[in-house]
């Protein structure tokens, strides 16, 4: 078990096995590459991808099944095997949120979504090939 | 910058694993095919962009915020 003081959450504990690589980083941010996912609300549908070599870096998170009537992730069969995903089964996909000034105009970037291995920890920030996903989905209008 | 003039059906190697082909020419777009490694990115760099742009604002967002974010719940 380790601990991590997070700017905007206080110490923060996980587990070696929590930790997951994203072998070329996340766009805008390539160098850092060891991240872990810890939730603050059990009920929340979101959680938070922290950086564990920058503690300043933390993402908002959400699994898009949640808060999207029939999301579809559709990305290259390279990006799949560049995180070893062999069975489905192992894929976990979130996509990244952003809360600007008011809650209301809270979006989800469904252009680039992140996909993890749960059984190796692999993971990669990809670029979704579905024309009509932007990075500013509006996801309260939905959700109303 | 490196500048060199190309033909339709040419290339250029990069990197002896990189090549970039000139598929074809019509007015002001070339159609360019690359050959790479499978784990070399390649991006239209617009969407790129965009992407880094938007994870530079996700990252800012405010911990005021978090409460409301509670409101979100999971359905099931």
């Amino acid at each position: 078990m380790m601990d991590l003081y997070i700017p905007r959450f206080g110490n923060i504990s996980y587990e070696e096995n929590q930790i997951i690589t994203f072998k070329t980083g996340l766009f805008g941010f390539e160098k850092l590459k060891k991240y872990f996912i810890f939730k603050t609300d059990e009920e929340s549908i979101f959680e938070y991808l922290q950086s564990i070599e920058d503690a300043n870096i933390t993402f908002i998170i959400a699994q898009p099944d949640h808060f999207i009537k029939d999301y579809v992730l559709d990305i290259s069969q390279t990006d799949l095997e560049l995180i070893k995903i062999k069975d489905y089964k192992n894929l976990i996909n979130y996509v990244i949120i952003t809360v600007t000034d008011k809650i209301e105009n809270i979006t989800a970037n469904l252009q680039g979504p992140i996909i993890i291995n749960k059984k190796t920890n692999e993971a990669k920030q990809v670029i979704s090939l579905k024309d009509d996903y932007t990075t500013k989905h509006s996801i309260l209008n939905k959700k109303e | 910058m490196l500048v060199l003039a190309r033909k339709k059906n040419q290339s250029i190697i990069i990197s002896n694993n990189i090549e970039l082909f000139i598929i074809d020419i019509n007015n002001d777009q070339v159609k360019i095919g690359i050959k790479a490694p499978k784990e070399i990115p390649v991006h239209r760099k617009e969407i790129y962009e965009e992407i880094q742009n938007e994870m530079k604002n996700a990252a800012k967002f405010d911990p005021a915020q978090l409460d409301d974010l509670s409101k979100f719940k999971k359905n099931k």
